[in-house]
């Protein structure tokens, strides 16, 4: 991390800004210090956090486990509601509402089907276990109906996602090819990163990149300049379609960059440093 | 579609985090295994309230799931922001209780600051990081110690602790200052 010049006065100002007891001379000349020196707001953030870490020192409550229900409940619920609003407000849904409210009916259509089952089978006992065998097909069928309507729901939610990114101005599509050829095929991985200056979001789309065990990730660095040192610009691993979503950890990531670069990482790898290069954007 | 990366026991903070923004019920009940007792006690500490911790804590960690944007990485880690949003409720909590007190004045320039700030705190246990803190609480004199403390769980301004304890301003910020110059300093390789 960057630390400005140890100036005492500084310091004291920013100590002083922490614990809210600054006059407003002394909030005057820190702002001017800020002004001039912008690493000073890194000063800040570090006292904050140390300021910040007092209550490790506290004896740890054991809160009633009825708390953790009451989030993981209320967040579930959030989830449920929002589910079946559209991301955004002004992005067109491919599919009517209509279609979503046919999904409900599912359940009630393989009720009604199975009570059509019950009611031939009071009818004739012949027919039993034919009907029978008929309403568990259909409703296995119906299953896995449901399932690949969920299926098909979230992929185009998530699609809906891209889409929107796409069509943003000023959306920047960046084109990285691997440094090395996969062993497997022979072929160098090739992946399309869109990321749009002033939005921290950062999607990647990768082909033949090769998929990761549990301790290991891939992390983006972004270089601004041909001489800057790269910004760690987040971690990653790609899902079965090669996609990656994340947010940069910096505004710098974003920010019309000269180049990007894609390391091989150990999970617990910190992130002043870099691992082997993967993957890298032309300039 | 799945976001990356998937939030499991051994995850970063910053992956729980990113799972979170991915909506994934699973990383806030990670966050809440590794913090919810460490946010309940600050609550507790401040509220003196077994009931209003309670709700402070569910407060806190809804937010960031409804909210995650208001956590930014770069600008510190995870528990530090779970821990100052704690307080930050907390003591508004405590203010409504007495009389109602001007609020924090927050310099404009500090949030138009960008940063690069990654802190490698992440890269510490939680029973670690208590070992280093009580450590470096150790190195303060008991008095300084108490005036951060004061300063930091009842909310005080230096003026109120000033005359509570019928200290001269000056006196209360000089030395409010130097402990917690120490504390960073000490602390350094966490923040």
């Amino acid at each position: 991390m960057i630390r400005p010049n140890d100036d005492t006065n500084q310091t004291d100002l920013v100590a002083g800004y922490i614990l809210n007891d600054l006059s407003p001379d002394e909030v005057d000349r820190l702002d001017r210090a800020l002004a001039e020196v912008p690493a000073l707001s890194g000063e800040i953030e570090s006292f904050q956090e140390a300021f910040s870490l007092l209550p490790y020192d506290l004896p740890l409550l054991e809160p009633s486990a009825r708390l953790r229900e009451k989030i993981i409940s209320a967040a579930s619920h959030s989830l449920a509601d929002t589910s079946v609003k559209p991301l955004h407000a002004n992005v067109v849904p491919l599919a009517s509402p209509r279609r979503h409210n046919w999904k409900r009916w599912i359940p009630a259509i393989g009720t009604g089907i199975a009570a059509v089952a019950v009611a031939a089978l009071g009818l004739n006992q012949i027919q039993l276990s034919q009907q029978s065998q008929q309403t568990i097909a259909l409703q296995q069928q119906l299953e896995a109906t449901n399932t690949e309507l969920k299926r098909l729901r979230s992929e185009l939610e998530a699609n809906q996602g891209t889409l929107v990114r796409l069509s943003q101005p000023h959306t920047q599509v960046y084109a990285l090819v691997g440094a090395t050829s996969n062993p497997k095929n022979n072929r160098r991985a090739t992946a399309r990163l869109l990321a749009k200056s002033g939005d921290p979001n950062v999607t990647l789309f990768a082909q033949d990149l090769p998929k990761l065990p549990n301790n290991q990730v891939y992390r983006l660095w972004s270089v601004a300049t041909p001489t800057a040192t790269p910004t760690y610009c987040g971690q990653f691993r790609q899902d079965g379609s090669g996609t990656a979503q994340w947010v940069a950890p910096s505004a710098a990531c974003t920010k019309n960059p000269l180049k990007f670069l894609i390391t091989l990482d150990a999970l617990t790898d910190p992130v002043t440093s870099a691992g082997p290069l993967v993957m890298r954007s032309s300039t | 579609m799945d976001s990356m990366p998937v939030a499991n026991e051994q995850s970063t903070d910053l992956e729980i985090f990113l799972a979170i923004q991915a909506q994934q019920v699973k990383a806030l009940d990670l966050l809440y295994d590794r913090y919810g007792r460490l946010v309940y006690s600050t609550a507790v500490r401040i509220l003196n309230s077994v009931e209003e911790a309670e709700e402070v804590t569910q407060e806190t960690f809804l937010r960031l799931w409804e909210r995650s944007e208001i956590y930014q990485p770069n600008r510190g880690s995870l528990s530090g922001f779970l821990i100052a949003l704690t307080r930050s409720r907390s003591i508004d909590r405590l203010r409504s209780r007495k009389s109602s007190q001007a609020k924090l004045q927050r310099i404009k320039t500090f949030s138009d600051c960008g940063s690069h700030y990654n802190p490698p705190l992440e890269f510490v246990a939680v029973q670690e990081r208590s070992n280093l803190v009580r450590e470096a609480l150790k190195q303060l004199s008991p008095a300084d110690r108490e005036l951060l403390e004061t300063a930091y769980y009842e909310g005080l301004s230096q003026s109120e602790i000033a005359r509570r304890d019928g200290i001269p301003l000056g006196t209360v910020k000089s030395r409010a200052r130097q402990a917690l110059k120490k504390l960073r300093a000490v602390l350094d390789p966490l923040v």
